[in-house]
C-alpha cells in the first residue's frame, strides 16, 4: 500500500519528520518496506534559477550559436552560450547556473560547469522545456513572463510537486488501515499513548449536507441483503467533467494512481483517502431511475469498462438500472456505458458495502483485482458509508460544480451491531507477559476507536469498531495493545523455564549425521535436490503409483519422485557439462508414491552418485577409477559404520545392469548399482555411473534393532593360511564363499580374497583365485596339525563343489 | 662366476640407489628382489651355471648377497611405520603430499542443524510430519479455512480436491500434528521442507525448507517467546547482533510479530540485502491463535503458547551471502565446496 507523507500530515495534528514517521508506523505493525521520494518533475527543479538576457551578440566562430549576457540577480551577469534560435535580448529565461544538476525528459542527468564552446567561455545553460524535464517540448528555450525578477528560484516559480512516498507492506488483518485517514488515526493512537493525552485526526467528515432538490431522486432496491448490506448514494446534477484541479492530480499521481477525470478521480482519492470504494454513475444511464442490487443471471454478458466482454455466472452480484440490465459488477469494476463520460452532466454517486466473499469469487474469476475489490474483500467500515458519501459529494461539487438533486438515499436493512468483548486484566499479562496500567489500556483502546462499554475489577468490556471486522478475540486486542505500546516494550525475563524434552527422533538425527560425516570423510559432498520431477523419466508401469501435482508448475515438473536416481543424475550431469567430472555426491531425501487419493507414503532414503576418478594423477599416487566394486565396498563400509555386521549382497537378475541387493539379517535394506547407459543417455552422461541406495527407515529400525556389547578379546594369535586356485570362469565369488561356509568351520574367523587373474596359460575359460584364510581359536593356539586338516578340508571341498584345481 | 660377482655388484649398487620412502615401495621392493619371481630367486638358479668347485664360494657369496637384501628389506619396515632420522633427510619436503578425498555438507544442512540444536538446548524436542498433507492439518487446524484471503499468501500445489490434498506449504502443519498427538506442555521443533506454487527464480523456488517452534504450557507469554528467539538470534548470529520486534498478522497467532535482526552485511549502513533499512526479516512468530488451541482440545483458558518459523534458506542468504535460491538445487560442485569449512 502507497502512502504519501503531505497527505497523511494533512490529518496529523502536529508535524512529524519523514524518517520519525517512517519508525512509528513500522513499530505499530504497518512496516514501511520502502520509503522514497517523489518528485512531480525530476530533480524538483533545484538550483535553476531566472535569469535575464541582456546580452545577445553573434558566436564569433559559429554561425548557429550566440553568446548571451544573463542576469541572474547576482552582481555580475553570466555570460553563456546558447545555440536556440529563440533567444533574445529582453527575455526572462530560465537558466542552469555552474554546479547545478539538470534531468532532461531523456538521458543522463547532466551537471553544469564552465565550457568553452568554440573559444567562448559559458558559465552555465539556458534551457528548453525538454532539458529541465518540464514537458518534451524542445522548440527552443522555454521563454518566461515579464514580470519574474532575475534571481527567482524556478522551483519556486513552477512550484513542482515533491512528497515522500512510503510502501507499506500491509497485513491482510489491518483492513482499517487501508487509507491515509486509517493510518493517521493509528499515528494518533501511538501518538495518544506516547504523550498520556488524546490526540485526535483532523476531522475530515462533516455532518452537513443539505441537497439542493430531489429532481434526481433514485429509487434503490437491494435484492440480496447478505451480499450487499448498505447502499447509500446521491444524485448531483449540472457537473462539468474536466481535467482535475492540479492539487488533486498531484496527491493522486503521487501514490501511483492515474488520474481520469475530476469525478472519477474524486471517487480514487477519497477511496484512498477513507478506505471506502465509490461509484459514480452516469445518471442518465440509468433507466427507470431505480438500481436494483442482485445476482446476475448465468451466461449474461456484460461488457466492463476495459471493453472486454464478460460472461457472468451466479455468483456475481451486479448493479442493475431500473430495467434490470447491468451497469456493474457490484464493488469491482464499472460498465463500458453507465460510468461517467466527458459529456456526462447528471451523476449519481454510490458508496456501499459488499460482502467480503461474494465480491473475492467474482473478482477472482473475472481475474479483476481492482482496488475496490481488495478493500470489499478484507471488510470496509459500514457504519462510515454516509459521511464518505458525503465527503465525496462535497468534494465533487467543489471541482465539478452542480448541485445535490437527491437527498441521502441509505438503504441498510439490517444494522450491524458492535462485537462487544470483554478483556481481562490477567489474560493481558499472561498472554503479553508484561503488566499493563489500566489507564493506558483504556487510553489505547479509546483512541484506536473502541468504545469502553464497562470497567470491572479484572475486565474490560469493549466494542470493537466497525473499521476493524477482523477483531473478534480478546487476544485480537491483546494485539492491539501490545502494538500500539510498542514489542520492544516488553521485557525479556531473566530465567528460563525448561520443560525436558523426550527426543524420540534422536537416533535418526545422530544415524543421520554420523553417516553424513564418514561420507564428507571420504569425500563426497551432499546434495540437496528437487523433489518434485518428470514424469518422463518414469516408465509406463509405474505412472499409476506416481504422486502426481494437479497444477504442476511446467510438464517437466509435474511429479513428487518415486526414486532419488533420477534427480541426482541430473546433478552429475549439471557438474559433469561444467568439466567436473569426478563425482562423489549423496542427499539424504524422500521418494513419494500413492496408491490413490489419499493414500501416501513417502520414503526416506540416502543415497550415493559416484562417477569418475578418485582424484586427479598425482606423483605419488594415481588415481583410480571408480568402479561397481568401490561402491560396492562404500556400502559394504557405510552398514559397518553404523553397526551392521550381517551384511549379504545378492544378484538381482531382473536388472539389465550390474544390481545387487543389499541386506542385513534377510532384510533388504539397499542396492547397489551401475547405471544403464539407456538411463545415462536420458541425462547425457557419457560415463559410468555407481548409485547405492538404502532406505534409511529400514536402516535406522535394524540399527535400532542392533546390540553392541563387549566379548573378551581372544587371548591366542590367529594363524593365516593362502590357497591359490584354478576355477572355472563362471564361478562366481559367491560360490566360493557358499562352498566355504559348507565346510561349517567355526575356527575360520575370515576369509580375504587377494587376487583374481586370468591368462592364457591357465586357459581361456579358465581363472585363478587366490584366498586368504584366519584362523583362529578361542581356547587354544591352534596346531599346524589342525590347521592343515581344516585346510585339506577346505581344499577337499573346492574340489568338490568347483572342480577346483589347487596351485601348490 | 665372473659374471655373478659382476651381477650382485650391479644388484647391491641398485639397491643402495633406490630411495624407498613410502610403504608403497617397500612392497614394491620385496616383490622386485624377495618375490617369489624375484630376482634374488633368479639368482639363486644361477647356482645351477656354476662350476663344482667354485659352488661353495658362489653359495657363500649369494647368501651374503640375500642377508644384504633381507637385512636392507628389513631397514624398510620402519618406514610404514615411523620415520627415522635417515629418511628424513631423503626427503623433499617441498613435494605435494598424497591427495586425502575431502567432501562437504550442503549448507542447509548446516543452517539447519545449528538451528536444531539451538533449540534443543533449551528443551525442544525434533518433530516431523508429511510433506503431503491434507487441507485440515496444512490449512483449516491453523485456522486458514477456505476464502481466508489469507490463502492468498500461498501458492498451493494441489494433488487432489475433494478431498484435497496439497503438498504443504508450511511446516506449521507439523504443529498441527503435534498438537493433536500430544497434551501440553509441548515444546517441539519441526524441520522440514515444504512447497510453494512460484515460478523458480533467484528469489522463489518451488520448494525450500524451514524450520517452526512450538511452545504451549500454562503462562507462556510473549516475553518468554521474545527471550527464546533473542537467545536464538544471539547464539546464531553473534551477540552484537540488534534485534526488533514488529507486529505483524499470521492466521494461526495473535498477536503475531516479525523479528528483525541488524544487517549483517552492510553494518546496518543499508545495502540491497536490507532494502537500505538496516533490519533484515528473520522469522515470523507470534502467539498460539486462541482457535488453533481450541481446535485440538486444548483449553485456552488455561494454556497459552507460543509458535515461531523461519527459512532456512534465509538465514543461509544471511550468513553465507547466498544471494540466488536457484544455487542450492543446482548442487555445483564449484558451489558446495566453498561450504568444506562450516561447522
Amino acid at each position: 500500500m502507497t502512502i504519501s507523507y503531505h497527505w497523511l500530515s494533512e490529518y496529523l495534528p502536529e508535524i512529524i519528520e519523514p524518517e520519525r514517521l517512517s519508525k512509528i508506523l513500522t513499530s505499530i505493525g504497518l512496516e514501511v518496506e520502502h520509503m522514497e521520494t517523489y518528485e512531480s518533475i525530476k530533480g524538483g527543479l533545484q538550483g535553476l534559477v531566472v535569469g535575464e538576457v541582456i546580452e545577445c551578440e553573434q558566436h564569433p566562430n559559429a554561425d548557429k550559436l550566440k553568446v548571451t549576457k544573463v542576469n541572474i540577480g547576482a552582481e555580475l551577469p553570466l555570460q553563456i552560450v546558447c545555440g536556440a534560435n529563440n533567444v533574445a535580448v529582453g527575455q526572462k529565461v530560465v537558466v542552469a547556473i555552474t554546479g547545478t544538476t539538470i534531468y532532461p525528459m531523456s538521458g543522463e542527468p547532466l551537471t553544469m560547469r564552465v565550457a568553452k564552446i568554440r573559444g567562448t567561455e559559458s558559465h552555465g545553460m539556458i534551457c528548453a522545456e525538454d532539458e529541465i524535464g518540464l514537458s518534451a517540448n524542445h522548440d527552443g528555450i522555454l521563454i518566461l513572463p515579464n514580470d519574474i525578477a532575475p534571481g527567482t528560484s524556478v522551483a519556486d516559480y513552477f512550484k513542482p510537486y515533491t512528497d515522500i512516498i512510503f510502501e507499506i507492506g500491509l497485513t491482510p488483518n489491518r483492513m482499517d488501515a487501508m487509507s491515509h485517514y486509517g493510518v493517521a488515526k493509528d499515528v494518533c493512537a501511538y501518538l495518544t499513548h506516547q504523550q498520556k493525552k488524546e490526540i485526535k485526526p483532523q476531522n475530515i467528515f462533516s455532518n452537513g449536507l443539505k441537497s439542493d432538490n430531489n429532481n434526481g431522486a433514485i429509487l434503490v432496491a437491494i435484492e440480496n441483503a447478505e451480499d450487499c448490506p448498505r447502499y447509500s448514494g446521491i444524485s448531483i446534477s449540472g457537473i462539468t467533467v474536466a481535467d482535475s484541479p492540479q492539487w488533486l492530480k498531484d496527491k493522486l499521481t503521487a501514490i501511483g494512481v492515474r488520474c481520469i477525470n475530476n469525478i472519477v478521480d474524486v471517487t480514487n482519492y477519497v477511496l484512498h483517502e477513507s478506505g471506502q470504494p465509490l461509484h459514480a454513475f452516469d445518471a442518465n444511464e440509468i433507466a427507470g431511475k431505480k438500481i436494483i442490487v442482485q445476482k446476475a443471471t448465468e451466461d449474461t454478458l456484460f461488457t466492463t469498462l476495459d471493453d472486454k466482454e464478460r460472461k457472468l455466472t451466479t455468483n456475481d452480484l451486479m448493479i442493475c438500472d431500473g430495467n434490470g440490465k447491468p451497469m456493474c459488477i457490484a464493488g469491482i469494476f464499472g460498465g463500458s456505458t453507465s460510468g461517467v463520460k466527458k459529456t456526462t452532466t447528471n451523476i449519481f454517486l454510490e458508496s456501499a458495502v459488499f460482502n467480503a466473499i461474494t465480491i473475492r469469487k467474482s473478482s477472482v474469476h473475472h481475474g479483476l483485482r481492482t482496488d475496490a475489490a481488495t478493500r470489499f474483500e478484507k471488510g470496509v467500515d459500514i457504519s462510515n458509508a454516509v459521511n464518505v458519501l458525503k465527503r465525496a459529494a462535497q468534494l465533487i461539487q467543489q471541482v465539478a460544480g452542480g448541485t445535490f438533486s437527491s437527498e441521502v438515499i441509505d438503504v441498510y436493512p439490517a444494522p450491524k451491531p458492535k462485537t462487544e468483548i470483554a478483556i481481562k486484566n490477567h489474560y493481558l499479562k499472561k498472554l503479553s507477559g508484561k503488566n499493563y496500567h489500566a489507564d493506558a489500556v483504556k487510553r489505547i483502546l479509546s483512541s484506536l476507536g473502541f468504545e469502553i462499554l464497562k470497567e470491572g475489577l479484572d475486565e474490560l468490556r469493549v466494542a470493537v469498531p466497525y473499521s476493524k471486522p477482523d477483531i473478534s478475540l480478546p487476544a485480537d486486542i491483546v494485539e492491539e495493545i501490545l502494538r500500539i505500546d510498542g514489542l520492544d516494550n516488553i521485557e525479556i525475563p531473566a530465567n528460563i523455564n525448561i520443560t525436558p524434552a523426550v527426543d524420540e527422533l534422536s537416533l535418526k538425527e545422530n544415524l543421520r549425521e554420523k553417516i553424513a560425516n564418514y561420507l564428507v570423510g571420504l569425500g563426497f559432498h551432499e546434495i540437496f535436490t528437487n523433489s518434485i520431477t518428470n514424469s518422463k523419466y518414469f516408465a509406463e508401469a509405474e505412472q499409476d503409483t506416481l504422486v502426481k501435482m494437479m497444477n504442476n508448475l511446467s510438464a517437466d515438473l509435474d511429479v513428487l519422485r518415486p526414486s532419488m536416481l533420477e534427480t541426482g543424475l541430473e546433478t552429475l550431469s549439471y557438474n559433469i557439462n561444467r568439466r567436473n567430472t569426478n563425482l562423489q555426491f549423496f542427499e539424504f531425501g524422500k521418494t513419494y508414491h500413492t496408491n490413490g487419493v489419499g493414500n501416501y507414503s513417502e520414503q526416506e532414503h540416502i543415497v550415493l552418485y559416484i562417477t569418475g576418478a578418485n582424484h586427479e594423477d598425482q606423483w605419488n599416487e594415481k588415481s583410480h577409477a571408480f568402479s561397481f566394486y568401490t561402491a560396492k565396498g562404500i556400502a559394504h563400509a557405510l552398514l559397518n559404520l553404523v553397526g551392521l555386521q550381517q551384511i549379504h549382497f545378492e544378484n538381482d537378475a531382473t536388472k539389465e545392469n550390474p544390481t545387487v541387493q543389499i541386506s542385513n539379517h534377510q532384510k533388504v535394506l539397499g542396492v547397489v548399482q551401475q547405471v544403464s547407459s539407456k538411463v545415462l543417455n536420458t541425462f547425457d552422461i557419457r560415463q559410468g555411473v555407481f548409485c547405492i541406495d538404502i532406505n534409511y527407515e529400514m536402516l535406522l529400525d535394524e540399527v535400532s534393532k542392533r546390540k553392541i556389547s563387549y566379548t573378551e578379546v581372544s587371548k591366542f594369535q590367529p594363524v593365516q593360511r593362502d590357497l591359490a586356485m584354478v576355477v572355472n570362469k563362471n564361478i562366481t565369488y559367491a560360490a566360493i564363499e557358499n562352498a566355504v561356509k559348507k565346510t561349517k568351520n567355526n575356527k575360520l574367523q575370515c576369509i580375504r580374497l587377494f587376487d583374481v587373474f586370468e591368462s592364457e596359460k591357465l586357459g581361456i575359460d579358465k581363472k585363478s583365485i587366490a584366498i586368504n584364510f584366519t584362523f583362529i581359536d578361542e581356547e587354544k593356539t591352534l596346531t599346524d596339525k589342525e590347521i592343515d586338516t581344516m585346510v585339506n578340508k577346505l581344499i577337499q571341498t573346492f574340489e568338490q563343489e568347483l572342480t577346483a584345481e589347487i596351485r601348490k | 662366476m665372473e659374471s655373478l660377482i659382476l651381477k650382485i655388484q650391479n644388484y647391491k649398487q641398485e639397491i643402495d640407489a633406490t630411495i624407498v620412502s613410502d610403504a608403497n615401495a617397500v612392497e614394491e621392493f620385496r616383490i622386485k628382489w624377495l618375490g617369489t619371481k624375484g630376482i634374488l630367486k633368479s639368482i639363486m638358479g644361477e647356482m645351477r651355471n656354476v662350476a663344482a668347485e667354485q659352488k661353495k664360494e658362489a653359495g657363500q657369496m649369494l647368501n651374503d648377497f640375500k642377508l644384504f637384501v633381507e637385512e636392507r628389506f628389513e631397514s624398510y619396515q620402519s618406514i610404514k611405520s615411523n620415520i627415522t632420522q635417515e629418511n628424513i633427510n631423503q626427503i623433499d619436503w617441498s613435494l605435494p603430499g598424497s591427495p586425502i578425498p575431502i567432501g562437504s555438507r550442503h549448507p542447509l544442512s548446516v543452517v539447519r542443524n545449528k538451528i536444531v540444536s539451538i533449540f534443543q538446548r533449551l528443551g525442544f524436542a525434533i518433530a516431523e510430519g508429511p510433506e503431503i498433507e491434507d487441507d485440515w492439518h496444512n490449512f483449516g487446524a491453523m485456522n486458514l479455512p477456505e476464502d481466508h484471503p489469507a490463502r492468498d499468501m500461498q501458492d498451493t500445489f494441489y494433488i487432489s480436491q475433494n478431498p484435497s490434498w496439497l503438498l504443504r506449504t508450511h511446516t506449521s502443519s507439523v504443529q498441527a500434528r503435534v498438537m493433536e498427538n500430544q497434551k501440553p506442555p509441548i515444546r517441539v521443533i519441526c524441520p522440514g521442507r515444504v512447497y510453494r506454487n512460484e515460478t523458480i527464480s533467484a528469489r522463489a523456488h518451488c520448494f525450500f525448507h524451514q524450520v517452526e517452534g512450538l511452545y504451549i504450557d500454562e503462562n507462556v507469554s510473549f516475553a518468554d517467546l521474545k527471550q527464546t528467539l533473542y537467545f536464538f538470534v544471539q547464539e546464531m548470529f553473534g551477540k552484537d547482533v540488534k534485534v526488533r520486534f514488529r507486529p505483524s498478522y499470521f492466521p494461526f497467532t495473535e498477536p503475531s510479530a516479525e523479528m528483525d535482526i541488524s544487517c549483517l552485511i552492510c553494518e546496518s549502513k543499508g545495502c540491497n540485502v536490507c532494502k537500505h533499512t538496516g533490519w533484515v526479516e528473520i522469522l515470523g512468530s507470534g502467539m498460539v491463535h486462541p482457535k488453533v488451541l481450541e481446535n485440538f482440545g486444548i483449553d485456552s483458558n488455561k494454556y497459552t503458547g507460543f509458535a515461531f518459523g523461519m527459512g532456512v534458506e534465509r538465514i543461509c542468504q544471511l550468513k553465507y551471502q547466498v544471494n540466488d535460491l536457484r544455487l542450492y538445487s543446482q548442487n555445483d560442485v564449484r558451489f558446495l565446496k566453498q561450504f568444506t569449512g562450516l561447522v
